[in-house]
């Protein structure tokens, strides 16, 4: 089957500033494909480039008409809070591509947004001013706004930064539930290594302008990481889920399991 | 000096009822476009714009010895060196060795030293220069008026037509651009509507008023509204109610136009400011 996004040998960045070399990747219907990487690594700018945001300097960006709506989530932290707008007029947004000039909102528009909200449940935050939302609130506020357009891909760009547990919990509950529930294909940039791995299906890896890419069980293995992040890493199983924590060496085994708590508390 | 009494005041008012429509429609159209200038934190692309239109009608009167035909129609040329500024505002994102904000105040410091070079070498010389910065509006003819009726139309229409384009495309440009939204094209249009109320607004009510109609009625309308089109309202009468104000107290007291009509936007703003802060702590 064609993939939904294709990547072949692309290169792109800012004006001069190449962020990334030579990258081919590929996102298959229903896939969830984690990019993680160091800080400033490029995640931010290989997820616009896979979603045409960014014009790749060489290389090719294919994308299947299947792919249809993308829905893009961004980080809430760029959404200004000077805007005097409710929960629903942000939703509604999602709806403006199918109006014309001159048109008003119908009612199809309003329930599509409603929909939405609910799917998310925040239906009852609808005529609530988004400046004055918890961090939770406004991501399922932006990812609603991404659901309207009915996407056959969901992407999200640090949708857990600076969120505390409870939330970043729900957050990835819900998008995994949109993920299995209603098979949505989703690519998801986070630095949050720990949470993403433990999501996704295959995991691409952005670090010093390349791109390594894999499935979870090959990409997350001490070595691999190690060598990707050239420094000493572990990967620990608890149960089903897999944490990965700086190797300390010589440090003791007390310390590691804290960290193995300290990660299980992140994942359970 | 004769002061002139109230009933005088409001006789003045019905005698100069096409420069009162005037700035009315000046007040409507400035803070329907200052709304956008406020929300994307670009006030200083206005106030520059509006110095680059100011030295674009002294470059207008400094031709006429040369070039007559300029001094005739200061809008023209005005238009020209404003949308001059808005290809250069609306496609320089900023860079590392000059950040966006930097290339704003150059603009503004270029424009601002070159109006008053042509004042000085203008024909017209200093009374041009007050007539720039606080408006002539009284001396509107009925031609006038038509001009500012076309131009408030026109900008008017376009931001009705595409309201929800700009207001998209500015909140949230990556996610306009994922939806199809030519993000780049729809903020040129915005800032050409900007630069063309500009460049027409300021020989009739003053760089001093114009660039207040952009800033204050919005925010006066963000501190006690909460919703956009409330905030569009509040805006809009903010802006009408301190014309007619400030026309009054123009006559009044004998000023010009834009002065007593700015101390009327501020005062409203500070009673605003005042009952959001109230409201907060209430809350």
């Amino acid at each position: 089957m064609a993939p939904l996004i294709e990547l072949k040998a692309v290169c792109a960045g800012y004006g001069r500033n190449r962020v990334l070399h030579d990258v081919s990747l590929r996102v298959d219907a229903g896939d969830f494909l984690g990019i993680v990487g160091p800080n400033g690594s490029g995640k931010s700018t290989l997820l616009k480039t896979m979603l045409g945001l960014l014009r790749p300097s060489s290389g090719d960006l294919v994308r299947s008409s299947a792919a249809g709506d993308v829905g893009y989530v961004p980080q809430r932290d760029s959404i200004d809070p000077i805007y005097p707008l409710t929960v629903l007029d942000i939703v509604l947004m999602g709806a403006y591509r199918r109006l014309r000039p001159w048109s008003r909102i119908g009612p199809r528009e309003r329930d599509l947004a409603m929909h939405s909200l609910d799917h998310v449940g925040i239906a009852d935050l609808a005529s609530r001013r988004y400046s004055s939302l918890s961090g939770g609130q406004k991501q399922r506020t932006v990812i609603a706004r991404a659901l309207v357009g009915q996407p056959a891909l969901l992407a999200f760009d640090e949708p857990t930064n600076g969120m505390d547990l409870p939330a970043e919990r729900s957050t990835m509950d819900l998008i995994e539930r949109l993920h299995v529930d209603d098979g949505i294909t989703v690519l998801m940039v986070s630095h949050l290594l720990n949470t993403v791995v433990n999501y996704a299906h295959h995991i691409a890896f952005v670090g010093d302008g390349r791109v390594r890419s894999g499935s979870v069980a090959e990409m997350i293995s001490a070595p691999t990481l190690s060598e990707l992040y050239a420094a000493p890493v572990q990967v620990v199983m608890l149960g089903d889920r897999r944490i990965v924590l700086p190797d300390r060496g010589s440090h003791g085994e007390h310390e590691v399991r804290e960290h193995v708590m300290e990660g299980a508390a992140r994942c359970t | 000096m004769h002061l002139m009494t109230w009933p005088e005041v409001l006789e003045g008012l019905r005698l100069n009822q096409i420069g009162l429509t005037a700035g009315a429609l000046i007040a409507v159209v400035c803070s329907t476009i200052g709304l956008y200038v406020v929300l994307k934190r670009i006030v200083f692309v206005g106030v520059s714009l509006a110095q680059m239109s100011g030295a674009g009608v002294s470059l207008a009167f400094l031709l006429i010895p040369v070039f007559p035909l300029a001094g005739n129609h200061p809008l023209a040329v005005s238009l020209v060196v404003t949308l001059v500024g808005v290809l250069l505002y609306a496609q320089h994102g900023g860079s590392r060795r000059v950040p966006r904000d930097s290339a704003i105040g150059i603009g503004y410091l270029v424009a601002a030293a070159l109006m008053l070079i042509f004042i000085v070498q203008s024909p017209k010389g200093l009374e041009e220069a007050r007539d720039l910065l606080d408006g002539n509006i009284v001396a509107l003819l009925d031609r006038d008026l038509v001009s500012v009726a076309v131009l408030s139309g026109v900008v008017l229409a376009v931001h009705v037509a595409f309201h929800r384009q700009f207001l998209f495309t500015s909140f949230d440009p990556e996610m306009a651009a994922t939806q199809g939204f030519r993000v780049r094209a729809w903020e040129l249009l915005l800032y050409l509507t900007l630069g063309l109320t500009i460049a027409a607004s300021i020989q009739y009510a003053g760089l001093l008023a114009v660039f207040a109609y952009m800033v204050m009625p919005p925010v006066t309308g963000l501190c006690v509204a909460s919703r956009m089109r409330a905030v569009l309202a509040v805006a809009v009468l903010t802006a009408v109610f301190s014309t007619v104000a400030g026309f009054a107290l123009a006559l009044k007291l004998d000023l010009p136009t834009s002065p007593p009509t700015i101390a009327v936007m501020a005062l409203v703003l500070g009673v605003a400011w005042l009952t959001s802060r109230l409201r907060g702590a209430a809350a």
